[in-house]
């Protein structure tokens, strides 16, 4: 967990999202459950009933986590706690714009170009230098797992704008 | 060949003993490797279990779950590294029986225990389910709203340092399973005009982004990707099985021990593994062995451990009540197979209970068979680097999320739960009640709605009827139990406990 009072800042702004959630979740019972005329009458047409009574609790819970929060001193800060420094920091960014990029590649370059190009940067993001490795593993990894979803289970897999399928790729 | 598989008077499918023999060595394989385990295995298989039917797609899962939960065992023993927090117990004699050369004896002891453990429990589990089950197959709304109650408050309770975090984890669950279309009126919540979230948040994306990116996000932040485990030759010992039945009130009073507190909602495999641990070395002979190589150790841990399995299988199957965060994985793959676990899935769909009671038997059969043929492969995973299992845990993430419903809009769902998961375990939020309030929400909400019209909303049609009203008042003297201990501790050691919620 982060220390210090930077910590404590952070731990806050995370309760942030919770408080907002709640926002959010007050607004639909109140404003767009009321207009849609299903926030009110008996429990089987009232749909905000339930929402209502757990957006309730979590205020509450946000209420005492940012007062435990505030009340108590900075954590101190621990030498075993990982911290987002150098080559780890810059490893943690590349697997998240890595995970972002398949995500939004997946369709768009189908599954076979989209893993194999995330399992290279993958690889590269943690350090390897092998190029046999680069050149083996992507291939191997996309195509074994293609062949569990796309034969073994009948799953029609992204086919991208090249319109690959496992069939098309080993000819 | 194989062949189907008469059992309890039906049949059990080729292909359902096959996935289970496939479960058992993924689980294995899973749980011996450090950071991973039985959960993140059932999340990883959890849309590969959709495209079979429910008896072979949940024997792939239990299997993983059984076999996962000893796998740990064998990292534990071997490099001291518990595979899964279930192991943890296990390394305090497995390790210097190691180091004293019995590594060998050692795992078939592990395994051995692990897998009569897990029998003696589903004993428990094929007589006491159904029991369970027709005992409550009177129970009305006001009863299941009173049990989903009691499902989230219990792994809240022991799932972190800070209740309020738990708590806080269960409610985001319980509010996100309210996205969609409300089941009774029709009335669409949080849509946005989104058709993809008519239908609500799938539990796959949920679950692999909670557990399973956050996972390869520390593993990257732990800076754990790269280097050789060091592993020595050894081949397990059958004369560990002779040893175990040497040893048995050791291994029934840690099954036992396994089963209970696997049943309690919860509970969960380590605070059995403990449990059984400490009562053994306190009722052994000679007690100062433990800590230094005794077996009695490593077979308590391990027997209560895989006991546990079977014991959260009840209230999961008899009550819809999942007691950790893998059987509400469990629940949640039953749904996705079109099954509503509760009562009524022993009146309705007897077949797939028996089903599933023999796939979690054969489980603990292949555990033990192919534990003592291919824990040297097991062993050796271990060198497997995480520079290439992160990749491959990332390509079965996504593909795995996007085939259950071929939706792109669910891998971006996976996503926002991986960030949500990121930052829960960084700031000390357990993953756990997120997900069983999750599964248990829409129980929740029906059963309380239900309860209100049939009292014309009148509140106290909780506390009229008997069974939920001991319930009910079983739940709050947990509550105050819980807020008691937690303002006392305050004063104390803040912040002392583990995490067993994850």
């Amino acid at each position: 967990m982060p220390t210090g009072f930077r910590g404590k800042i952070a731990e806050l702004a995370f309760l942030g999202i919770f408080a907002l959630i709640t926002a959010v979740a007050f607004f639909e019972t109140r404003v767009t459950l009321v207009a849609k005329r299903a926030a009110s009458g008996d429990a089987f047409s009232n749909s905000a009933l339930f929402l209502e009574i757990i957006a309730g609790l979590m205020a509450a819970f946000v209420l005492v986590i940012a007062v435990q929060t505030l009340a108590r001193g900075a954590r101190p800060a621990s030498d075993e706690a990982p911290t987002l420094a150098g080559r780890t920091a810059l490893r943690l960014i590349g697997f998240v714009v890595i995970v972002a990029f398949y995500v939004a590649s997946f369709r768009l370059l189908g599954y076979y170009i989209a893993t194999t190009l995330t399992v290279a940067g993958m690889l590269a993001v943690m350090g390897t230098r092998s190029r046999l490795a680069f050149l083996v593993f992507p291939l191997a990894v996309s195509l074994i797992i293609g062949f569990v979803f796309e034969i073994l289970f009948n799953v029609v897999l992204p086919l991208g704008f090249l319109g690959l399928t496992l069939q098309s790729v080993l000819g | 060949m194989l062949h189907d598989l008469t059992f309890l008077g039906g049949s059990l499918p080729a292909f359902a003993i096959l996935t289970v023999l496939i479960g058992t060595f993924l689980g294995l394989f899973i749980g011996a490797m450090p950071g991973l385990g039985p959960l993140m295995g059932i999340i990883l298989m959890l849309p590969v279990a959709f495209y079979m039917d429910p008896v072979s797609g949940m024997g792939l899962l239990i299997a993983i779950y059984v076999a996962g939960s000893c796998g740990g065992a064998i990292s534990a023993i071997l490099l001291r590294v518990p595979g899964t927090p279930l192991a943890a117990v296990t390394l305090l004699d497995g390790y210097p029986m190691a180091q004293k050369g019995q590594a060998g004896e050692a795992v078939g002891l592990a395994i051995t225990a692990s897998a009569i453990g897990g029998l003696l429990s589903g004993v428990v589990l094929v007589f006491g389910a159904p029991r369970l089950a027709a005992f409550a197959v009177n129970f009305s709304a006001p009863e299941f709203f009173a049990l989903a109650i009691t499902g989230i408050l219990a792994v809240v309770v022991v799932a972190g340092d800070s209740f309020a975090k738990g708590i806080i984890a269960g409610l985001l669950g319980i509010l996100i399973a309210t996205v969609g279309t409300d089941p009774m009126s029709s009335v669409t919540r949080f849509t946005y005009d989104n058709n993809d979230l008519l239908g609500g948040i799938g539990i796959v994306p949920a679950v692999v982004g909670l557990f399973a990116l956050p996972e390869l996000a520390n593993q990257i932040l732990g800076g754990r990707t790269e280097g050789r485990r060091d592993i020595g030759k050894f081949r397990v010992s059958f004369r560990s099985i002779g040893t175990v039945f040497n040893d048995k009130f050791n291994l029934l009073r840690s099954s036992v021990i396994g089963t209970f507190l696997g049943a309690l909602p919860g509970a969960g495999g380590v605070m059995a593994s403990f449990t059984a641990y400490a009562v053994a070395k306190s009722s052994a002979r000679d007690s100062s062995e433990y800590g230094h190589g005794a077996k009695g150790g490593v077979i308590a841990s391990e027997a209560a451990n895989n006991a546990c399995c079977g014991g959260a299988l009840i209230p999961t199957l008899a009550l819809a009540i999942p007691g950790d965060a893998a059987a509400a994985v469990l629940m949640g793959a039953l749904l996705l197979l079109g099954l509503q676990p509760g009562p009524q899935l022993f009146t309705l769909s007897g077949d797939l209970v028996e089903g599933v009671f023999a796939v979690y038997l054969l489980a603990n059969v292949f555990l033990l068979v192919l534990g003592f043929a291919l824990a040297p492969l097991f062993a050796s995973v271990l060198k497997i680097q995480n520079r290439f299992l992160i990749p491959l845990i990332l390509v079965l993430s996504v593909v795995g999320t996007f085939a259950v419903q071929s939706s792109q809009f669910d891998l971006w769902i996976m996503l926002g739960f991986g960030a949500i998961g990121f930052g829960m375990h960084r700031f000390g939020y357990p993953a756990a009640p997120l997900v069983i309030g999750l599964v248990l929400g829409p129980l929740l909400e029906s059963n309380m709605r239900r309860s209100l019209l049939l009292s014309g909303g009148e509140l106290d049609i909780f506390v009229q009827r008997p069974i939920s009203a001991t319930i009910l008042a079983v739940n709050l003297l947990v509550l105050v139990v819980v807020l008691i201990r937690a303002l006392r501790r305050k004063d104390k050691a803040p912040e002392t406990l583990p995490s067993l919620g994850d």
